[in-house]
């Protein structure tokens, strides 16, 4: 299932961008001219994640990925709807003093004194647990500038002294040159390249005037470099801080150091050069690689059976993740379906400073295209702070409507963009609450689809539908029916499978059943039946061990079904039990033989046949009862039978050649006697 | 004496005549049967006494007469093997008998009645020494 | 002298006897004539004097011998019987030859010369060549006569000769006997109930009823019945009862030549006349036989109808029993003997063994049996007949010395022909065409004895027959009977068998003829099908030889016995 919150997956240098572009996410309409044409590849080229929020995918690093679920921001968003609302009096003295700051600077009313008063209470609002000292490094850098305001104006003040000397230095110079001062003058700015011009004795004359001139002038020069120097310095600290701010969606500091920035240097000069300086200084480290956020599709509920419309997205995400489940589809993809619940698994790779760092540089220097002046920044943080305040409404709007699928989605977007603005902080505990559940309902519908646990899924489904007006249940139901077909297929072909002692089916078929579904009660049902089975068989198997041990072949055949199913997957009994029905079927065949003929009045062909079998197994007390029966009716052949073969014993050839010649007499179809015949007579011919 | 003319045969001399013939008749007949048997001096088999223990007749010579069952085993240097059936006390004995190769010239056929002088060998199986057709 | 003294002939259980107290003397050189209404008696009485019939008190003498104790030879005896006793197929001097050839021995020259003499004395001479069969009446008895005549018998015994005979060959017949009766001492006595010119005759004896009602001259006899005429006496005999008529004769007192010195006399004078006619012998048991045999073979070639039909039988039926096997006899397929191949295998060879045994054997042996069967029923036509056809003859020529021994010699040689004809030609027909195995000479044997033991068995049968038709039917029924009771069709009881088997000389053939099938499959075969058990051939053989005796020695002692009409 999808929740279709726009997660801003940022990675640590790109949360500006991310930032910028989530701004425009849900409202076009609202982030107004400010938004860049996100769609032009060649805008931002691939290094600033791009978000699409028609397919909920992102683009950054060269990669595609899905932002549906992000744990990471899943938990920090529980996390804030679990805490309390920022409604305590520092709280809202803080929110006072923040305000206060941002009025003094407000333009207009910026005056030294007003600014040197915002600078006092950047101290006093640092003290707020929740402003995280961001006014102290502000009130820091404030106070720099001014440091470097006054070098600079120790230095105008040495180099007019410098003029003043630079001056009376040139005037000399120029007395001692008398002729050649007027085309000196014209060549005045390169006195060096005329000096091939000049007399050995001017040379020698204004030699030192030249020395002190240079002097002047190169001091004069440092001077104004350092002077220079301070200020950019300055103004780079300052710029840096406020995008750093502006970094951490603290947009009311930002707009504090932006009223700042514009008071103290009055120059007009809103120019960010800060980001190009920064990106340049970083030292950036090409063999470090970058950071690589890694999203991995992750498919909780891999099952088979589903609709084609599955199909695809069961494969083709759940390829990537795991062998055992990709061997799962690819098992199935017979069946024409698959499915998968996705989600997003996110992570970063080779995190280390120096890919941090240049990260950072990439990421400051894509900023410094696209943002050119402190005003353009400004206004993004209004833009912001205006946004994250429509998103507060607008959710309470839609939970007063109950359509918490939506208002929750709204305060996920709203929370992302503007963590630690008032409007969201100050939400109440219980305004957060719905959201809270709702989100708690759904993570544990998407925790139940990942365990595959499809009662609690479903039950979850049922209950969010009922709290949510617009929660779409027809998508997990459709997954979660699917599941438990398949579910069912699968164990129905165990059963089968269990039935038919193949177990090796079973085990697949089972264990498939058990990973759709594993909670699954009919499963339960159906192992159970089939661990009651093993004990069935187990009895099975001792007593056909017992059986065999007593050699009662005739109750192990009478009870073959139970026997061949019991014996199944062991190949030395399953051979034994082979060996006694091929027995006792041998004496049941001699016995029907035997039946029939003595029906005919054969009871000599019926004896020998049950001898026959007799032979084969002596133990039988079915074969031993007609034996007995068929002797008496049979009693001239059996009595020459037997004798032919005591004759035979005793090595009495002739006499018994001749018994069994009369037993063959009595009964020509006699095989005994034929054999016996054959038998001696072969010795005897030798 | 009576007169030529009417000469008369008295019916006991007639009768004594042909019973003179008679006894002719089956005297000569009993005595040509007897000589139709070249082994009449021999002594006749007891197919009990065989059936019982034919070891014990080992080395015995004995006359049989039999039909021909069939052939048991042969084997071309010693001799055919062959089934016969004896009647004896009107009760049919099948006996076994070894014809050895020396009395090969007799044609030998199934269903077909000889009479055979036997010795009975080591194992107490009948040798013919002698066969023809009875 | 021929005495006859109170001879009594008296059928058992008949109350009146035949002939009653009849004593007469004939003296020597003497033509008597026996008189008498039919059925007085008359030839009875000849009979007796012949020896034919046996008279049951009384005694007769001839020359002073009592002829109970010592019958006179048969060459002194001439008995001319009222039925011929001619081959009618042989003429005239064949019939006086053979008859001489039978009854005296002698060089042909001296049986040539007698026979012309008995021509010329009967009047037959002209006649010689004529077959007898187209022989009048007169020319017969002349014939029959002329045949006595050939032994010059003292006594010669006329029965009714001159009886239905016209008056001239009567007269004729009457003066022939009469001269004989001036030769050589001889005494003719003729029956006849002719009573014209009795003055012929020396002594008239008249009969009545058996009794003897006159006994002397011619001359007394109108006086003594106290009529006018011959021709008268048969009505005054009528007139009263032969017993008077008897008592009457007897009461009568006698004339002195009936005394026992004359009778002594008279024995004396003959017993030089015997010494004198001893020189006539009887010819040779062989001779005898030879002869009988040369008659048998010339008259059965004589008489076209017998030599066809014997013929037709030897040809057709051979032929008959080839028709079962015109194209020769199957070949027999052997039973594989194997104990490898199946019970039903062997089951199946078995049954295809037992049909083709069933059949293969059922047409063996039926061939076998057939070809016995229809020797048989062949040799059983040789002589069913053979000696009833012929019997009075026989018994005549017996009486005129033919000794029966010889008879049957000759007649068995004779029926030998035909049954070594009909044995020989079977066996080899049957054998060419069916290509029956085995010895010829073996297969002959039996049916050789077969034959010949039927025919002798037939013979017998014939020989005691007292008519054609029993002897027909006698000879049918042991032919017809050969086949059921020999075993060879249905097997008998055993114990029925074993007593019925000895008769049956089919069986012993078929047992004989199959054995020398021996060797062959086709015997072994035939014993598949059959349970009669099979004789050894030896045994068989000895068996239809004891038949053959034993049908030899029965026709030998019937045709000893004495069968008159």
């Amino acid at each position: 299932m999808k929740l279709k919150p726009h997660l801003f997956t940022l990675g640590c240098a790109s949360v500006l961008a991310a930032s910028v572009l989530g701004q425009e996410g849900d409202s076009k309409a609202a982030t107004g001219g400010a938004r860049p044409g996100q769609m032009n590849p060649g805008f931002l080229g691939r290094d600033v994640p791009v978000m699409d929020p028609g397919s909920d995918t992102s683009t950054f690093d060269g990669k595609l990925w899905n932002m549906n679920n992000n744990r990471l921001f899943r938990s920090r968003f529980e996390k804030y709807l679990n805490a309390p609302a920022e409604t305590s009096e520092a709280d809202l003295e803080y929110e006072k003093t923040i305000n206060e700051i941002l009025s003094l600077l407000s333009p207009g009313k910026v005056t030294t004194a007003n600014v040197d008063a915002a600078w006092k209470l950047l101290p006093k609002a640092s003290e707020y647990r929740s402003d995280a000292n961001l006014c102290a490094s502000m009130a820091d850098v404030v106070y720099s500038v001014w440091l470097a305001k006054n070098e600079v104006a120790r230095l105008e003040m040495a180099n007019r002294t410098l003029q003043r000397e630079k001056s009376a230095l040139e005037w000399n110079y120029r007395m001692n040159l008398g002729s050649s001062a007027k085309s000196m003058t014209q060549t005045g700015t390169n006195p060096t390249t005329q000096s091939s011009i000049l007399s050995p004795e001017d040379e020698a004359r204004v030699e030192p005037i030249k020395e002190a001139l240079s002097d002047v002038r190169s001091t004069m020069a440092n001077n104004k470099l350092k002077k220079e120097a301070s200020i950019v310095q300055a103004k780079i600290d300052f710029q840096t801080m406020i995008i750093q701010y502006f970094a951490q969606r603290r947009f009311r500091h930002v707009l504090i150091g932006t009223r700042f920035y514009r008071a103290l240097f009055g120059d007009g000069d809103n120019r960010i050069s800060a980001l190009d300086q920064i990106s340049s200084s970083l030292p950036v480290d090409k063999d470090a690689g970058q950071v690589k956020v890694k999203a991995k599709l992750d498919p909780k509920i891999s099952g088979k059976g589903g609709s084609g419309a599955y199909a695809g997205a069961g494969t083709g995400t759940g390829a990537n993740n795991n062998g055992k489940y990709a061997g799962g589809g690819a098992d199935t993809s017979a069946s024409g379906g698959g499915f998968s619940a996705e989600g997003l698994q996110f992570g970063v790779e080779n995190l280390g400073v120096e890919s941090l760092i240049s990260a950072g540089a990439s990421g400051l220097k894509a900023l410094g295209k696209m943002i050119n002046s402190l005003g353009q920044l400004d206004a993004l943080a209004n833009e912001a702070i205006r946004d994250v305040d429509e998103g507060i409404e607008s959710y309470k709007f839609l939970l007063e409507k109950n359509e918490l699928k939506s208002a929750t989605e709204r305060l996920f977007e709203t929370f992302m963009m503007g963590e630690y603005m008032p409007s969201v902080r100050k939400l109440s505990r219980d305004e957060k609450r719905r959201a809270l559940e709702f989100t708690q309902k759904t993570n544990e519908l998407l925790a139940a689809l990942e365990v595959n646990d499809l009662t609690r899924a479903e039950d979850l489904i049922r209950e969010l539908s009922k709290t949510a007006r617009d929660f779409d249940t027809s998508k997990p139901l459709a997954v979660v029916e699917t599941a438990k077909t398949v579910s069912a297929m699968h164990l129905a072909k165990a059963k089968a499978a269990a039935a038919s002692g193949d177990k090796n089916t079973l085990e697949t078929e089972l264990r498939a059943a058990t990973e759709i579904w594993p909670r699954n009660p009919a499963l339960a049902e159906v192992s159970g039946a089939i661990f009651s089975q093993t004990d069935v068989q187990q009895q099975a198997l001792n007593d056909f061990d017992r059986l065999v041990a007593q050699k009662n072949y005739r109750q192990i055949f009478d009870d073959k079904v139970r026997y061949i199913a019991a014996t199944a997957m062991f190949p030395d009994r399953q051979e034994k039990l082979k060996g006694v029905l091929d027995r006792v079927q041998s004496a049941e065949a001699s016995l029907m033989r035997s039946h029939e003929l003595a029906k005919r009045g054969d009871a000599a062909g019926a004896w020998e046949s049950v001898e026959r079998g007799f032979a084969d197994y002596p133990d039988d007390p079915k074969l031993n009862q007609a034996r007995a029966d068929y002797t008496t009716q049979a009693a001239e052949f059996v009595r020459s039978v037997r004798t032919a073969q005591e004759m035979e014993r005793k090595r009495q050839v002739g006499s018994s050649l001749a018994w069994y010649l009369r037993a063959l007499q009595d009964y020509p179809n006699s095989e005994i006697a034929r054999d016996g015949i054959d038998r001696i007579s072969s010795e005897i011919v030798k | 004496m009576s007169r030529r003319a009417h000469q008369k045969t008295p019916s006991s001399l007639l009768f004594g005549l042909v019973a003179v013939f008679f006894l002719f008749a089956a005297g000569g007949a009993f005595f040509l049967q007897k000589g139709a048997n070249p082994y009449r001096t021999v002594e006749p088999l007891k197919p009990n006494d065989y059936f019982e223990n034919a070891n014990s007749l080992r080395g015995n010579i004995y006359q049989v007469e039999g039909v021909i069952l069939n052939a048991l085993a042969q084997n071309p240097e010693k001799g055919r093997l062959f089934s016969i059936v004896v009647t004896s006390e009107s009760k049919k004995w099948p006996m076994p008998i070894f014809i050895p190769s020396k009395l090969r010239q007799i044609n030998l056929q199934k269903n077909q009645s000889y009479r055979a002088k036997v010795r009975v060998d080591d194992a107490g199986i009948l040798v013919a020494e002698e066969i023809q057709k009875s | 002298m021929l005495v006859l003294d109170s001879i009594q002939l008296q059928i058992q259980g008949e109350e009146t006897p035949l002939l009653s107290n009849i004593s007469v003397l004939y003296p020597a050189s003497h033509f008597g004539a026996i008189l008498g209404p039919s059925g007085c008696g008359k030839s009875t009485l000849l009979k007796v004097i012949a020896g034919i019939l046996p008279h049951t008190s009384g005694s007769l003498f001839w020359q002073g011998k009592n002829l109970e104790n010592e019958d006179l030879p048969a060459h002194q005896l001439g008995y001319v019987p009222q039925f011929s006793c001619t081959h009618p197929r042989l003429t005239v001097r064949e019939n006086l030859l053979y008859c001489a050839r039978l009854r005296k021995k002698g060089t042909p020259q001296e049986i040539a010369s007698t026979v012309d003499q008995v021509s010329e004395e009967t009047g037959l001479t002209e006649l010689q060549n004529r077959m007898a069969g187209v022989l009048s009446g007169g020319q017969l008895r002349r014939l029959g006569l002329a045949m006595e005549l050939t032994t010059q018998p003292s006594l010669l015994l006329a029965d009714e000769v001159t009886s239905g005979l016209d008056p001239k060959s009567e007269e004729e017949i009457t003066e022939l006997l009469s001269s004989l009766s001036q030769e050589q001492g001889r005494l003719v006595l003729l029956v006849t109930h002719s009573l014209r010119s009795i003055e012929v005759y020396d002594s008239i004896t008249v009969l009545i009823g058996g009794r003897l009602a006159y006994s002397a001259e011619p001359r007394d006899l109108t006086q003594y019945f106290q009529v006018k005429s011959p021709e008268l006496i048969y009505p005054a005999l009528a007139q009263r009862d032969p017993e008077a008529w008897g008592q009457d004769w007897e009461e009568l007192p006698k004339p002195d030549g009936m005394t026992p010195q004359n009778i002594f006399g008279e024995l004396e004078s003959m017993t030089i006349a015997d010494e004198k006619e001893e020189t006539l012998q009887l010819p040779g048991f062989l001779s005898q036989s030879w002869t009988w045999l040369c008659r048998r073979l010339k008259i059965f070639f004589r008489d076209p109808a017998q030599v066809f039909l014997q013929l037709s039988l030897l040809l057709i039926f051979p032929a008959i029993v080839t028709l079962f096997a015109y194209r020769g006899l199957p070949e027999v397929r052997n039973m594989a003997m194997s104990s490898d191949t199946g019970v039903v295998e062997q089951l199946r060879d078995s049954l295809a063994f037992t049909i083709q045994s069933s059949r293969v054997g059922t047409l063996v042996s039926g061939l076998a049996m057939f070809q016995v069967i229809l020797l048989a029923l062949m040799g059983s036509n040789n002589s069913a007949r053979e000696v009833i056809g012929e019997r009075p003859i026989l018994e005549k020529e017996k009486l005129a010395g033919l000794r029966t021994g010889s008879a049957l010699f000759g007649m068995g040689f004779f029926l030998s022909f035909l049954v070594l004809a009909q044995s020989i030609w079977m066996t080899l027909f049957v054998r060419a065409v069916c290509q029956f195995p085995g010895n010829l000479l073996d297969q002959l044997l039996p049916f050789f004895f077969l034959t010949g033991g039927v025919t002798a068995l037939c013979l017998a049968i014939s020989s005691w027959a007292s008519s054609s038709e029993q002897a027909s039917l006698g000879s049918l029924y042991l032919v017809g009977f050969q086949l059921p009771l020999s075993g060879a069709i249905l097997a008998l009881p055993d114990f029925l068998g074993t007593l019925t088997r000895p008769f049956i000389s089919a069986y012993w053939a078929w047992s004989c003829y199959l054995q020398t099938l021996r060797d062959t499959r086709f015997y072994d075969l035939v014993r598949f099908i059959t349970e009669t058990p099979l004789a050894g051939s030896t045994v068989s053989l000895w068996i239809l030889l004891v038949h053959l005796g034993l049908g030899g020695v029965l026709a030998y002692f019937g045709m000893r016995r004495s069968q008159w009409r």
